[in-house]
C-alpha cells in the first residue's frame, strides 16, 4: 500500500471521527470537516452548468441537510460518500425543478462559438511563442474550455466525472454515492473521458 | 480479450490526457483551481452549525407527557387574571341549544301525528255494506272447506281445540250484546289481518261453533248443543279479536313446526263444515228474524188507492194495525200483513180517521176511515 491510499484511508478515519464529535456537540470539529471539503462540494455544485448564486444556495443546503441529520450518521460509511450523497440528491432535486434540456442546446450552441474563439487564440498563441502574458491567457482559455465540456456532458457521465475527476472517489465510492452499478459507472466514467479529450483535443497538441 | 485491453488502454490514455490538463491548469494556479465558496457562505454555514450545536437540548427532546401535566398545573396555579380566559358566550350558547332542542322536541309531541286524518262520518252507505257484508259471509265460508283424514290431523286439532275452548269461554259473557250493533257496524281503517279477521259476523259464528264443537266433541254431546247455542249469538268485535289472538298465538306457537300447523288448520276447516252442516237451519232462522226486526226508516205515506185495497184486503182477511207514534200532522201505524210480515205507515190526519184511545191494542183495519171522502 502506497503513501497516498495510507494518507487517504487517514483522511477517512478523521473524518468520521470528527463527524461523530460533531454529532456529540463538537463544533470545532465540524469546522474542520467544513474547511477540509467545502471545496470539493462547491466544485461539484459549480461545475454542474450552475450559475455562482445557485452553486452557493445547493452548497447551503447540502451542508444544513449534513448538521441536522448529524445524529444519523454512522461510522460504517465514508464521511465523503455520505457527504456527497446528500449533495447529488440536492443537485438531482434542482434539475428536476428547472428544465435543464434548454441549457443544454444553449451551452451546445456556446460551444461551437467558444470553439470558433479558441482557435484563433490558440493561433495566436502558437504565433507568438512563449509570451507569459499570453500562458495566462491560454490557462483561463483552457478552464473555460473544461467547465463548458463539464457542463456539456450527460448528466449521469457528468456526475461521474466531477466526483472521480473533482472529488477524488474511486468507481467503486461512485457507484454507492449514485446508487448504481459498478460497470454503469465505469461506462459513465469513459464516455465521458471520450468526450472531454475530444473536446479538448486542441489543447494536448 | 483484445478489445477490452484495447478498451482499457484508450480509457487509460484519455485519463492521462485530462489529468494532464488539470495539471497545467493547478501549476499555473488559475481560476480554476482557485474556485471557491465565498466567506459569506462559510460563515452562513459555520454559524448554522454552531447554532445547532447549542440548540441541542431543544431541538432534540420533545415534550413528554409529564412535562404536558406539569404545564396544565402551572397553568391552574397563575393568577385569575393571567389564565386563559373562556369567552363568557360558550356556557350561553350551550344553554341555548339545549333549549332549542327541547323546543322543537316538546313542539312536535304535541302535533297531531296526522293532521289531515279526519274520523269516518257513519252513513246509511256503511249500513248497507254491512249488512251486505253479513250476508255475503256465509257462502264464503263455505267456499275455504276441505277435506282430510283424522289420522293426520288429530294431533294438532286436540291442541288448537284446547285453546279455542280456553278462548270461547272468556268470550261467552261479552255475547250478550244486541244484534242491531252489529249492522250499524262502521268501516274504519285497520290492518289487512284484523280485516279479514272481522269482516263476517257468520263466518266468526261458524268459527265459534266449530269451537264449540271441539270442545265437546270429544267428551260430551250435550256440551256441545249448548255451546252452539251459546255460540250463535254474534258478537263480532270482541269474537274477532280473541279470534285472531288464538291464531297468532298458535301460529306463534306452531312455527318451527309448520307441517304441524298446516295439519291443524286442514283440521279446523273439516270440523267446520261439519259443524257448519249441523247448524245450517238455525242460522237461516236467524237471518229471518233479522229482517224481521228490521226498524223502519221511513214510513211510506198511505194513498188513497192502496188504502182501497188494503181495505179489499181486510174484507178478506183481517188486517190489523197498531199505532206507533202520533204528530201534529199524522200518525205513523204499523200494519201486520201476516203473523211474521208488518209494515209501517204514516196517515195524514187530515185525510184518515183513527180510533187512537187504546193504543197498545191491535185494531182491525176497516176501521180506519178515509174523512177526505165525506
Amino acid at each position: 500500500m502506497d503513501a497516498k491510499a495510507q494518507e487517504n484511508i487517514s483522511r477517512q478515519l478523521l473524518d468520521q471521527t470528527q463527524m461523530l464529535a460533531y454529532a456529540q456537540g463538537d463544533a470545532a470539529a465540524f469546522d474542520q470537516l467544513y474547511a477540509r471539503h467545502k471545496t470539493a462540494v462547491y466544485r461539484f455544485f459549480i461545475r454542474q452548468n450552475l450559475t455562482t448564486a445557485v452553486a452557493e444556495e445547493l452548497c447551503h443546503d447540502t451542508w444544513l441537510k449534513l448538521i441536522n441529520n448529524r445524529a444519523s450518521y454512522q461510522a460504517n460509511a465514508l464521511f465523503t460518500t455520505y457527504l456527497f450523497t446528500i449533495a447529488r440528491r440536492i443537485a438531482i432535486d434542482h434539475a428536476q425543478k428547472k428544465s435543464v434540456l434548454f441549457e443544454k442546446q444553449q451551452i451546445e450552441d456556446d460551444l461551437d462559438s467558444l470553439d470558433n474563439q479558441e482557435s484563433s487564440k490558440t493561433q495566436q498563441i502558437t504565433e507568438n511563442n512563449h509570451d507569459p502574458q499570453l500562458d495566462a491567457a491560454v490557462n483561463q482559455t483552457l478552464a473555460d474550455a473544461l467547465k463548458q465540456q463539464i457542463a456539456a456532458l450527460p448528466y449521469e457521465q457528468r456526475e461521474v466525472f466531477l466526483l472521480k475527476q473533482e472529488a477524488g472517489f474511486s468507481i467503486d465510492d461512485i457507484a454507492r454515492i449514485t446508487f448504481q452499478n459498478k460497470e454503469k459507472v465505469k461506462s459513465s466514467w469513459r464516455y465521458a473521458l471520450q468526450k472531454m479529450r475530444k473536446g479538448l483535443s486542441f489543447y494536448g497538441n | 480479450m483484445a478489445t477490452n485491453k484495447q478498451d482499457d488502454k484508450a480509457l487509460a490514455e484519455d485519463q492521462a490526457f485530462i489529468q494532464s490538463l488539470y495539471d497545467d491548469l493547478s501549476e499555473h494556479n488559475g481560476d480554476y483551481t482557485a474556485e471557491q465558496p465565498s466567506e459569506q457562505l462559510d460563515q452562513s454555514i459555520l454559524a448554522a452549525a454552531h447554532k445547532a450545536v447549542k440548540a441541542r437540548p431543544t431541538l432534540h427532546i420533545e415534550k413528554t407527557s409529564s412535562r404536558q401535566t406539569s404545564d396544565k398545573k402551572q397553568e391552574l396555579n397563575r393568577p385569575a387574571d393571567k389564565r386563559k380566559k373562556i369567552a363568557w358566550y360558550y356556557p350561553a350558547a350551550t344553554a341555548a341549544s339545549f333549549l332549542l332542542v327541547g323546543l322543537i322536541v316538546n313542539h312536535q309531541l304535541s302535533v297531531p301525528i296526522n293532521p289531515e286524518y279526519r274520523a269516518p262520518l257513519v252513513s246509511m252507505d256503511h249500513i248497507t255494506k254491512a249488512e251486505q257484508s253479513e250476508s255475503l259471509a256465509a257462502p264464503a265460508a263455505e267456499m275455504e272447506l276441505d277435506t282430510f283424514s283424522d289420522q293426520e290431523v288429530l294431533p294438532a286439532a286436540a291442541e288448537q281445540a284446547f285453546k279455542e275452548e280456553m278462548l270461547i269461554g272468556e268470550s261467552d259473557d261479552a255475547f250478550a250484546e244486541s244484534e242491531q250493533q252489529l249492522t250499524a257496524s262502521v268501516e274504519v281503517p285497520v290492518s289487512a289481518y284484523k280485516k279479514s279477521m272481522k269482516s263476517s259476523p257468520a263466518q266468526l259464528q261458524s268459527k265459534a261453533e266449530v269451537a264449540g264443537e271441539i270442545s265437546a266433541g270429544a267428551v260430551l254431546q250435550s256440551t256441545e248443543a249448548e255451546f252452539a247455542v251459546a255460540a250463535a249469538k254474534p258478537q263480532p268485535s270482541i269474537a274477532a279479536e280473541k279470534e285472531a289472538k288464538a291464531d297468532m298465538l298458535a301460529s306463534n306457537d306452531l312455527t318451527t313446526e309448520m307441517h304441524k300447523q298446516m295439519l291443524a288448520e286442514q283440521a279446523q276447516q273439516q270440523r267446520r263444515q261439519a259443524a257448519k252442516a249441523k247448524l245450517a237451519p238455525a242460522a237461516k232462522d236467524r237471518m229471518l228474524s233479522k229482517q224481521t226486526f228490521k226498524p223502519p226508516l221511513f214510513p211510506a205515506v198511505l194513498a188513497y188507492e192502496e188504502y182501497k185495497s188494503l181495505q179489499e184486503q181486510s174484507k178478506q182477511k183481517t188486517l190489523y194495525w197498531q199505532l206507533q207514534q202520533e204528530t201534529d200532522s199524522s200518525y205513523v201505524i204499523k200494519l201486520f200483513k201476516t203473523e211474521q210480515t208488518s209494515v209501517f205507515y204514516r196517515l195524514n190526519k187530515n185525510s184518515f180517521q183513527l180510533d187512537i184511545s187504546s193504543e197498545d191494542k191491535k185494531r182491525p183495519f176497516a176501521e180506519i176511515t178515509y174523512t177526505a171522502e165525506k
